[in-house]
């Protein structure tokens, strides 16, 4: 039963942590930087939060994260503006927000739709703030009497979900998976102390750097492909008033229910892995378009098609923190790093935090609320800001990216070896994006690959050898069921798929 | 010919790199490290499981590919070689790299600021000397200033 004595309980001891004026403050700048990071195309979640962990290093452990979260939704909000008004996403997950956003800036709406974009924001993370406050404590006493075997499966489902769902090939997918966490083995083996796959390097003996190992892949690698492609869309900046931002009353009343209905499709697809928050805008458009009186509306500057999604986006980054902090385990690549940073921060999410720590636990959920009301307050009055960034030529911004990268990867190791790393993993990431390989599911392998060895280790410790031990107990089984299930989809629709093309090759000469 | 527009083409090429490191690292945790036993793994098990199972994705993918390359399906897709911010990107990484520490933070910062943009004609010399200038202001400001960080600006080593 949902115990809501308990819930105003852990509000109340959340505000207390996340009421100080030093972790408001972060949490403004967290949330300012993040979304001055999201304005810029190309750069994602993924990258700002890297991008911007430096300056967290150095803070105390509640500040920081509060301050990683505020960038987090940060940025997940700024996408949408330069989706509404270049037509260019800031960041993947707001490539929804082009489909009825753009055409409402060309019809001179473009007030109307930012501001709209702002409250149904809000919402989403707010719907989604209140399922993890609900949520969360159940999960995380049931997990709490999880073994090594159900922790290992649940990797695994977690994994091999975020691998095969997302496009592509699901084989590409797995194949990064494996070998992102070989990556994350480098380094000193916990249990026998020997040094794994360092090749003499002393530099290696902690492991690769989380940070310049996503910078490198990320980072480095969106700014090689985009230095040439990367061509600043005009806009009128002068029509964006703030008078113009006021919605129609038509508008608004338009909006209620698409809100409502992204927040919810947006927090279902957000606690699953694999999906995360750009499945959660497309559903929630194709939802809203199944509804509408006149779908013909959409694609021609339709509010439903801007609200529902952005909606769903914000709820959907909300909800995916359940599974991250009550689990442990992450489900997306930007979730993964939000865990790797927080270890680095010295927390380690899983059951055990609520309960050893509520201030935290709870101070970090208020201080989401927190953001999210800072970005309604922010967005409003600084939207001229965002808008004179988006003018700013993308042959300034890349160099002054790199050397972000740079000065910020040294600042935290202090070493010019990371700095190495960062190359080696822009390199690689490079011939990856190449072929196509995914890169995502390459950080979910890195940050989980440590962890998925010890618990296979412990859980067959346990079992004296015996390697039915994962099928053996109830949870482990059904997760594992699930997991061929999702592999046997993933092959069945890769066959129908290239028959398909085959057919249709053979059809079409 | 390695044409990498071509689908079959680029899943050939990464089956078998895939494959080959799979293979690398499973032969290297045979001869390196000690396997141990199910019930007591040591540090060699795990990552010589997962070398397997990389060569079992690298085969699928080449496989896969080779069927394709066979029957001549040609699927054509927008992808470019950018060979020019390739090597002014990454060269600028590593220069970085090379004089952030015997140099100290301004030379790095500078030099970086004008590789990256050595290659890419959009943007004149001129303009890339006044951002590195502005870069390296705005980095000691934030990093040095606001964060308090102990960075040497300037080093002579020899």
């Amino acid at each position: 039963m949902i115990d809501f004595g308990a819930i105003s309980n852990n509000i109340a001891i959340g505000f207390e942590t996340a009421f100080s004026i030093q972790n408001l403050f972060y949490c403004f700048l967290g949330v300012f930087l993040g979304t001055l990071m999201g304005v810029i195309p190309g750069i994602g979640v993924l990258v700002s939060i890297s991008l911007l962990f430096p300056i967290t290093f150095h803070l105390d452990t509640v500040s920081a994260l509060v301050m990683l979260a505020g960038i987090y939704y940060g940025t997940a909000y700024g996408g949408s503006t330069s989706a509404i008004l270049l037509n260019v996403p800031g960041t993947p997950n707001a490539a929804v927000a082009c489909l009825d956003g753009y055409p409402m800036a060309r019809q001179g709406r473009a007030g109307e739709a930012l501001f709209m974009t702002t409250i149904a924001s809000f919402t989403g993370g707010s719907v989604g703030i209140i399922l993890m406050m609900v949520f969360s404590p159940m999960i995380a006493e049931n997990a709490l009497l999880f073994g090594s075997a159900e922790y290992f499966s649940l990797m695994v489902l977690g994994l091999v979900a975020a691998s095969t769902i997302s496009e592509g090939s699901a084989v590409k997918g797995l194949s990064m998976v494996v070998l992102g966490i070989l990556f994350g083995l480098v380094g000193t083996d916990v249990n026998t102390g020997d040094l794994r796959y360092t090749f003499g390097l002393l530099e290696l003996a902690e492991g690769i750097s989380l940070v310049a190992f996503a910078m490198g892949l990320f980072g480095v690698t969106e700014i090689i492909s985009s230095v040439r492609t990367m061509r600043a869309n005009p806009f009128d900046r002068k029509a964006i008033t703030f008078r113009s931002m006021i919605p129609s009353a038509d508008g608004a009343r338009r909006s209620v229910g698409p809100m409502l209905r992204g927040s919810g499709v947006g927090s279902f697809f957000g606690t699953l892995p694999g999906t995360g928050s750009l499945i959660a805008a497309f559903m929630a458009y194709a939802v809203e378009r199944k509804v509408a009186r006149d779908p013909g509306r959409f694609g021609k500057g339709a509010i439903e098609g801007v609200v529902a999604p952005e909606s769903a986006n914000n709820a959907a980054d909300q909800t995916a923190f359940i599974p991250t902090l009550t689990l442990g385990i992450p489900g997306s690549a930007t979730m993964a790093i939000m865990l790797g940073l927080m270890i680095m921060h010295g927390v380690t999410p899983g059951p055990q935090l609520m309960a050893q720590e509520p201030s935290l636990f709870w101070g970090l959920i208020v201080s989401f609320w927190i953001g999210n009301l800072l970005l309604l307050i922010l967005n409003i009055p600084l939207i001229g800001i965002w808008l004179r960034l988006l003018t700013v030529p993308y042959r300034f911004l890349y160099p002054t990216i790199i050397m972000f990268v740079c000065v910020g990867v040294f600042s935290v190791s202090g070493s010019a070896f990371d700095i190495v790393i960062v190359f080696v993993f822009g390199l690689v990431g490079y011939v990856l994006r190449l072929l196509q390989f995914p890169a995502a599911p390459l950080i979910l392998g890195f940050v989980l690959g440590t962890m998925m060895e010890e618990h296979f280790r412990r859980a067959l410790l346990y079992a004296g050898g015996d390697l039915l031990t994962f099928v053996k107990t109830p949870v482990s089984a059904v997760i594992l069921a699930l997991v061929v299930a999702i592999l046997v989809w993933s092959t069945v629709s890769a066959l129908r798929k290239s028959e398909l093309k085959r057919r249709k090759l053979a059809g079409g000469v | 010919m390695l044409d990498i527009r071509d689908a079959a083409i680029r899943d050939a090429v990464g089956g078998t790199g895939i494959a080959v490191t799979g293979a690398a690292t499973s032969v290297y945790a045979a001869v390196q490290y000690p396997f141990g036993t199910l019930s007591r793994m040591d540090s060699g098990f795990f990552p010589f499981l997962l070398g397997l199972l990389l060569v079992l994705f690298g085969v699928i993918l080449l496989v896969s590919a080779l069927g394709r390359i066979w029957r001549a399906e040609r699927e054509l897709s927008e992808i470019r070689f950018e060979l020019k911010p390739f090597i002014s990107v990454l060269a600028a990484v590593l220069l970085f790299a090379v004089i952030a520490r015997p140099f100290g933070l301004v030379p790095a910062i500078v030099l970086t600021t004008l590789t990256a943009t050595a290659t890419d004609r959009n943007i004149r010399w001129a303009e890339a000397a006044i951002l590195a200038v502005l870069l390296t202001g705005l980095s000691i400001v934030v990093f040095k200033v606001l964060l308090g960080l102990q960075f040497i600006l300037f080093r002579w080593p020899f």
